[in-house]
């Protein structure tokens, strides 16, 4: 039996913070390199910024939402406690895994030229 | 009986996981902006930014590692020896996850070192190829 809504927001309202302050901080943070690789044209790194943190949140956030009514209804909280924290860490670490490949790319991207006009 | 014994096993596992990650994360970032300083030659905003991006990285896959063991099996505690079973398994979670922050941490220490490394050798070539 598919779990009820209260049970799924256990899941949803960390994974939800998860990807806005993960989002948030490459957006923050990412401002720099994406700066350095559009060296004077500073708007155009700025609105990119901005679009990437955009389509960020509506994949992200898109998937969150479309997972989000798929674990069983659990009778014992601790089971219940127990198949929500899988689900929130499974989020967590494709998160973190992805996260580390857009750090990968980005530095792989400055080194490549490909961006050189 | 013995679900109430899980949930307050996972009670106690998650404040203790969590605060460990957090101190861990603490320290090693604190630390970790004079290796930064050091990789970027003292650019502080892009030391400071890629020091604050890894440290991002290290929570996700940190909580996210600790959250997937979470689940303790009923299977694996008996009704007489409840409170000893449930011991031995906060133990082995909580041990295991410290022993892997660890490692994570040595690791880490070993990629800033490396990044110094190689940072101090790209300045060495550059004044080698001035003179």
């Amino acid at each position: 039996m598919k779990a009820i809504l209260t049970q799924q927001l256990i899941y949803f309202i960390p994974t939800l913070a998860m990807v806005i302050w993960a989002g948030y901080q490459c957006y923050k943070h990412g401002a720099v390199y994406i700066m350095e690789l559009f060296e004077g044209q500073s708007d155009l790194a700025i609105t990119l910024n901005k679009v990437l943190l955009l389509g960020y949140y509506l994949v992200n956030i898109g998937l969150l939402v479309y997972t989000l009514m798929q674990g069983e209804r659990q009778e014992f909280l601790s089971d219940l406690i127990s198949q929500q924290a899988d689900r929130v860490g499974v989020v967590a670490l494709l998160l973190g895994v992805l996260h580390f490949i857009n750090i990968l790319g980005l530095n792989l991207l400055k080194r490549s030229k490909f961006l050189k006009p | 009986m013995v679900q109430n014994l899980i949930l307050v096993g996972y009670l106690i596992y998650l404040p203790i996981v969590i605060m460990l990650t957090l101190l861990v994360a603490k320290v090693l970032f604190k630390n970790g902006k004079v290796f930064m300083l050091d990789i970027f030659n003292g650019r502080e905003e892009i030391a400071h930014s890629t020091n604050r991006l890894f440290e991002v990285g290290f929570y996700l896959l940190n909580i996210g590692f600790a959250l997937r063991i979470l689940h303790i099996s009923s299977y694996r505690i008996n009704v007489d020896t409840a409170l000893i079973d449930l011991t031995a398994e906060l133990s082995e979670k909580i041990g295991g996850f410290s022993i892997y922050l660890g490692l994570a941490l040595f690791f880490n220490l070993f990629l800033f070192f490396r990044g110094k490394r190689i940072a101090a050798q790209k300045r060495n070539m550059a004044q080698v190829a001035r003179t």
